[in-house]
């Protein structure tokens, strides 16, 4: 397998061992650190980072550049718990979620890919904003209340099949478990022809179809691999929180802005930079929305997104690249899977 | 004219809004020839090419490639067919290096990277790009854009190739170089349907030369005959006579 090599030669760069090392703590962090709240709250980072991978293989990758994630999200949370209530293991609701958001997400391809760079952008907000009207006056699903998840299994003992534990540790390592595939499957995608492909529709579409290339399909399948993990980052959010509702789940700024903000903080022209991103953001975020709703009070309502408009701000005049773009051009780091392998006589 | 046509256009049409920019064009291609497209700005020779591959769908007339009707089929399956095409203003993948840039077309075409690569690294050879191979297109000159522009095409393994301007803008040592690999190019079997202004070029390469003004064919014939038609000077000259 040609991946799996060029895997093996990524990890022994210096990187590469940065990031092992990196893979190893997070892996016995739940055995070392006994702060459930922190523990929860790197659960989320994993969930945002599945998002945000998601999001910018279609962003970093294609060239499609959505606000419109929550959908894809929502469909997978929704999906998730309504099986739940007709006996459906959650593994199972969350694959079903992953795939249902795949094949919209294809299908939505084919009219969304005939709109251009921002308007495609404007096209992801509107739907995002339609889905989550829909879903709040949609009364089979719960409407504007949601669904908290079948009593029984909250009365039930605590399984991995039904996944209805209490503390976070189960979901941290279902996180990132997720995570650690996604990336897998990622990186082998970007290393074989339909990643060459996408990469070719973002720099250039006229030319791709030049070269070849059917970008409407390349397109639809993009948008389907972001939509499937997308999907099932919404089911880990269910199965973790036992209770959905639409203004949650289908939330333009919580959902469909956060792996935007981490892909533009990580740099979205690099594999990892996303999860860096989520790294550096979700917590900060979770953090601020804490003091500010909290210490602050009702009066600084939303005060820390405008702050994270600021930090927007500042990152797309002085690191347009992000993080890992940054690093690259300094020579610091040759980061791992950054997009287009060469140098650059900068 | 002797040989079979590759490449026939009849009777093409294409409006935009009340300006027709290609009025009732038909031309062959025969096959194994390198044919000059030659006409002042405006005339509709890049709306002609893209009549051609694709990127434009004519309002009347068809296009045929080896006696098959392409007319309305989508860009990459015309260039998946066997007609590639070069951009007049170059249109390298910017953000990856020149192999990837070849490599890509060529994975349209074969399944495997190993396969693709092997074909990718031939062209940058023959192109004289090889030492640029992990360069990315962002820090090629124009020349070697344009050379890399060829060798995406040519990964298609095309039977028909289209130049859009591909001399404008070279150095005359340059335009020697571009002259001498459109030859080559030519040898491996692949028939070339040339746009450009250089003059010089184009009579030095052509052994037939087709000519637009206001979206018609008004001349046809080798450079000599070309370079004496009364209409054709009255087109490039703007009606002195």
């Amino acid at each position: 397998m040609r991946a799996l090599r060029m895997i093996k030669a990524e990890l022994s760069t210096k990187a590469g061992r940065i990031f092992n090392a990196a893979a190893i703590v997070a892996v016995i962090l739940p055995l070392v650190v006994r702060d459930q709240f922190f523990i929860n709250a790197m659960m989320l980072v994993y969930m945002y980072s599945i998002i945000a991978l998601a999001w910018n293989l279609m962003n970093g990758y294609t060239g499609l550049l959505s606000f419109g994630h929550a959908v894809f999200f929502g469909i997978g949370a929704y999906t998730l718990m309504l099986l739940l209530y007709r006996g459906v293991t959650p593994w199972i609701g969350m694959l079903l979620g992953g795939l249902l958001s795949a094949g919209f997400a294809f299908l939505l391809g084919v009219p969304f890919s005939r709109l251009r760079s921002h308007w495609f952008a404007l096209g992801t907000l509107v739907l995002g904003e339609i889905f989550l009207i829909v879903f709040a006056n949609w009364r089979a699903v719960g409407g504007a209340l949601g669904l908290d998840q079948p009593r029984r299994l909250l009365l039930s003992p605590p399984s991995i099949y039904w996944l209805n534990y209490a503390r976070p540790t189960p979901y941290y390592y279902l996180a990132l478990g997720i995570l650690g595939l996604e990336l897998l499957l990622l990186y082998a995608i970007l290393n074989s022809r339909p990643g060459y492909f996408f990469q070719a529709i973002r720099e250039d579409e006229e030319a791709a179809m030049a070269s070849g290339i059917n970008v409407t399909l390349y397109k639809c399948i993009s948008m389907a691999i972001s939509g499937f993990f997308t999907g099932v980052a919404g089911g880990i959010y269910t199965v973790r929180f036992g209770y959905i509702d639409p203004y949650a789940v289908f939330s333009m700024m919580r959902i469909s802005v956060y792996p935007v903000i981490a892909g533009l903080i990580g740099g979205v022209y690099s594999l990892i930079g996303p999860i860096i991103g989520s790294l550096i953001f979700v917590p900060t975020a979770e953090y601020l929305r804490a003091i500010v709703g909290g210490t602050l009070g009702s009066r600084f309502q939303g005060v820390h997104f405008a702050s994270f408009g600021i930090v927007l701000l500042i990152i797309s005049m002085r690191i347009p690249e992000g993080l890992m773009g940054w690093l690259e051009m300094r020579g610091l780091l040759k980061p791992l899977m950054s997009s287009g392998g060469g140098s650059d006589e900068r | 004219m002797s040989g079979e046509a590759i490449l026939r256009g009849e009777g093409l049409v294409k409006r935009f809004g009340g300006l027709i920019a290609v009025n009732e064009v038909s031309f062959n291609l025969y096959r194994g020839e390198i044919l000059g497209l030659i006409g002042p700005n405006g005339a509709g020779k890049t709306t002609l090419f893209n009549l051609i591959t694709g990127f434009l769908k004519p309002d009347r007339g068809r296009v045929y490639f080896n006696d098959r009707d392409i007319t309305g089929w989508p860009p990459h399956r015309i260039a998946l067919e066997g007609v590639a095409r070069t951009f007049q203003l170059v249109r390298p993948f910017l953000r990856m290096t020149a192999l990837e840039n070849v490599m890509i077309s060529a994975l349209s075409k074969v399944g495997g990277l190993e396969e693709a690569e092997e074909t990718a690294l031939e062209l940058l050879e023959f192109l004289n790009l090889s030492d640029k191979r992990d360069w990315r297109a962002s820090s090629l000159t124009i020349v070697e854009r344009k050379k890399l522009e060829i060798a995406r095409a040519l990964a298609l393994k095309p039977e028909v190739l289209l130049l859009d301007e591909p001399i404008a803008g070279l150095n005359p040592k340059e335009v020697d170089d571009m002259l001498e690999t459109l030859r080559e190019i030519r040898e491996r079997g692949v028939t070339i349907l040339i746009v450009e202004h250089v003059m010089r070029a184009i009579m030095n390469i052509c052994e037939r030369i087709i000519v637009m003004h206001y979206g018609r064919l008004i001349a046809e014939g080798t450079p000599s005959e070309i370079s004496s038609d009364p209409k054709v000077i009255e087109a490039y000259l703007g009606g002195v006579m």
